[in-house]
């Protein structure tokens, strides 16, 4: 029997190759839609891996920026003095010396977090952030004002956290980046000085009717002045005046006129009494030719003494009675200090110190003083001297032979002098004959002493510590050798350059108290910040952790409430085209500065920090109460250290995420 | 005996039918088949499409610092791209559905990109919303 073939095997076969291959495409398909949904599962696991270690890093870096901001000697050098999980992230934004400094390449960052990161998503996964810092252009355009030199350390820069993680080959990359401003927070050139002030204007810098009976008898309360360390009579040691005055708080007295400032006793009281160049009595022999020779228990005698309203009574022999009442009135501004604390310092500008000399005669068995009065020659002929009887002027007169010169330099006079001459009496001079002299001069100090700075020039000549330094041409350099100013400082008065440092800016001062309040409802700065209107501070404001601020208003200010910095951080208070008033007899630890403008200080007054303005004027407070600007050393723009300390990284907290 | 010749009528009958049968399976079969290659082919372009559209959105809203609705099917979103120094730079992405809510027109920094989801769809309208 023949065997035949069918046709339904093979139909079936192909039948079911066709279904098979349905299979497999459909197998197919889903597995690539899988593959694909798993690698979008993986990205986002990538992708929140990677915001993971951005935010962890994010959280390091504002703490490394608020430490590269703690301005307090006491955390530098930075790099040395960080904790160290900060460390990396410091390393990526300062150099060796620890000077923020962007560079072309980006800096690795590691955390411990990071494996427990990964450890959370996938074994098959990696996380690297890294950290750049980039320049994006300096923060100020040269040049900027007359005499004003800038410093190129100053930028605004982009800090940007690079994350990039992968999780089974799918890749997320997410960015966080940030402007920020590399500044420093100290004012320009007025920063050095305690007291800045580019002319008189109606201060009436000599008008303190003062007493030596007590408070209650002074006309007004002077403005104490303290410039930094304090330095008794002769305690200075000549190797040593170079750097100690170079590091005080200068004074800065404008204009052509001579600013005449009187010592007055502060009603007797030394916390309140100007710093005299010395308050011992010097004892001179009788020379032959004088007829008081022939008695031995008589001696000439000079002591300088201050100038109060008791010199014209009989208590003091009416001695100044020849006077014009306004030679008899003092400062309103103690230079150096007080009494009790002297702050020797230097003055730039024509600044006078006045002082009484009392002269006469001494009797060395009985103590008692017989000093000569001041008189014009008509008065010296005549015979009604005050406090002297009709005998005694005749006896003195014979003394001098009739000879007005002679008694000239003997009676009791106002020395006028440089205020800088003052500094002569600090030095510890080896020369005993020096050391005992009341009228000491420049010329006699010995070669060596170091008698001029070397942070500043006046008409091209450094800057004397002992003598008048008036001129048209200052130049202040840095100690470590940089120029910061070279013109005229009377004509310094404009900072609108100091906008450009501004990291936050309000229309008005309700905007900015709202903004620099905390969840404590205390004011803190920590930036600089720029209010366009005027700006009352009727809230306390204060800055903390060393970091300090700036705080530039278009206006006048007015100053209400404390201003605090505890760790003396520079907290610097500038109206740009206003005045400022000082309305608060609570501390104020700020530099505040208003230099084409006044400013006022309407009561007692306890400031750290400096004053520089156009002009300043004062409320008259009889009675002597406490009004002080103390200088904070570390406003010292020529400090190269305070300077150095004072640059500050100023961003948002807030950064700028995004993803490639 | 004759030797038998050719086939019988109901042999051949039975032969068509059966190839009939088999040719009608096999049709049947291979449209389905490529009704359903047709069918994956269009999920997998949607898929694709509508995969890189959403990476794309998702990455601008992820970058975003507003998202605006400027139109009933427009919408605005402020976001960071980079330049070509890598800087970050701030830009605007508009996201728009067509009228005919086939595509979605993607402009950026002026030039337009399409998501053209008409071939993937089948005729049908697609659903394109940002919810800020």
């Amino acid at each position: 029997m023949r065997r035949r073939f069918g046709m339904i095997l093979p139909a079936l076969m192909l039948l079911i190759f066709l279904l098979l291959l349905l299979a497999a495409t459909r197998h197919f398909f889903s597995q690539h839609q899988l593959t694909q949904a798993s690698h979008g599962a993986d990205y986002e696991k990538a992708y929140h891996l990677a915001v993971g270690g951005l935010e962890s890093i994010d959280v390091l870096l504002l703490k490394a920026v608020d430490f590269i901001n703690d301005g307090r000697p006491g955390s530098f050098p930075k790099l040395e003095k960080a904790p160290a999980e900060l460390k990396p992230i410091l390393k990526g934004l300062l150099d060796s010396d620890g000077q923020i400094t962007p560079r072309e390449a980006k800096t690795s960052l590691d955390s411990e977090l990071f494996k427990h990161l990964q450890q959370d998503f996938e074994n098959y996964s990696s996380l690297k952030v890294e950290i750049e810092l980039r320049k994006l252009e300096n923060l100020f355009a040269s040049p900027i004002g007359p005499g004003l030199l800038t410093d190129e350390r100053e930028m605004k820069v982009m800090i940007m956290l690079h994350a990039e993680a992968s999780v089974h080959g799918a890749f997320a990359r997410v960015y966080r980046y940030r402007e920020a401003k590399v500044v420093n927070i100290l004012p320009p050139v007025v920063g050095k000085f305690v007291l800045f002030l580019r002319e008189q204007g109606s201060l009436g810098a000599d008008t303190v009717q003062d007493s030596i009976s007590g408070k209650n008898q002074v006309s007004d309360s002077p403005l104490l002045l303290y410039a930094g360390d304090s330095c008794s009579s002769s305690s200075l040691e000549p190797a040593q005046s170079r750097q100690f005055f170079d590091r005080q708080g200068w004074v800065f007295l404008g204009s052509e006129a001579p600013w005449n400032l009187g010592c007055g006793p502060g009603g007797g009281d030394d916390n309140f009494a100007s710093v005299l160049p010395g308050n011992s009595a010097r004892l001179f022999a009788i020379p032959e030719a004088d007829t008081f020779s022939d008695i031995d228990c008589l001696s000439y005698y000079s002591q300088p003494e201050f100038i109060f309203k008791e010199l014209r009574e009989s208590d003091y022999h009416e001695v100044m009675k020849d006077c014009n009442a306004d030679d008899l009135m003092s400062a309103r501004i103690r230079i150096a200090g007080s009494a009790d604390r002297p702050t020797p310092t230097v003055v730039l500008g024509k600044a006078i110190s006045r002082w009484t000399l009392l002269q006469g005669l001494m009797n060395e068995l009985t103590d008692l003083y017989a000093p000569f009065p001041r008189l014009d020659e008509n008065s010296f002929s005549g015979n009604a001297w005050p406090g002297m009887t009709v005998e005694a002027v005749g006896r003195v007169r014979d003394n001098f032979a009739g000879d007005y010169q002679r008694y000239r330099e003997r009676m009791s006079s106002i020395v006028e002098e440089s205020c800088n001459a003052a500094n002569l009496r600090v030095m510890a001079l080896r020369d005993p004959d020096l050391s005992s002299q009341i009228g000491l001069t420049p010329g006699q100090l010995p070669a060596d002493l170091p008698a001029a700075s070397e942070r500043a020039l006046v008409d091209r000549q450094g800057v004397s510590f002992f003598k008048m330094n008036h001129g048209s041409l200052y130049q202040l350099n840095c100690s470590d050798g940089r120029k910061l100013f070279d013109g005229n400082l009377a004509d310094l008065e404009d900072l609108g350059y100091l906008r450009a440092r501004v990291g936050q800016k309000f229309a008005t001062a309700a905007e900015f108290f709202k903004k620099i309040e905390n969840e404590k409802q205390d004011c803190i700065l920590n930036d600089v910040y720029y209010v366009a209107g005027d700006l009352e501070i009727n809230r306390s404001i204060a800055a903390e952790n060393g970091c300090g601020g700036m705080l530039l208003v278009e206006g006048n200010i007015t100053i209400r409430e404390p201003v605090s910095a505890p760790a003396k951080e520079p907290v610097v208070i500038i109206s740009l085209a206003g005045n400022l008033r000082v309305a608060t007899a609570q501390p104020v630890e700020a530099a505040l500065i208003a230099l084409k403008g006044t400013i006022f200080i309407e009561s007692s007054s306890t400031i750290s920090g400096l004053l520089a303005a156009r002009n300043m004027g004062m409320s008259r407070v009889p009675g002597l109460q406490r009004r002080n600007v103390t200088y904070n050393e570390n406003l010292d723009v020529t400090d190269a250290e305070a300077c150095f300390r004072s640059f500050r990284l100023y961003m948002k907290r807030e950064g700028v995420t995004f993803v490639r | 005996m004759f030797a038998k010749k050719g086939f019988s009528t109901v042999e051949l009958i039975t032969v068509s039918a059966v190839l009939s049968i088999v040719i009608t399976l096999w049709y049947f079969a291979y449209s389905q088949t490529r009704m359903s290659a047709d069918e994956l082919e269009d999920e997998q372009s949607f898929q694709a499409l509508s995969s890189a559209l959403v990476g794309e959105l998702r990455r601008d809203i992820r970058s975003s610092f507003t998202i605006n609705p400027t139109g009933p099917n427009r919408w605005e979103i402020e976001t960071v791209s980079t330049d070509i120094t890598s800087l970050p730079v701030k830009a605007t992405v508009v996201y728009e559905l067509s009228a005919d809510q086939q595509k979605v027109y993607v402009t950026r920094s002026g030039k337009v990109k399409t998501y053209d989801f008409s071939e993937t769809t089948d005729g049908k309208k697609i659903t394109f919303n940002i919810v800020p």
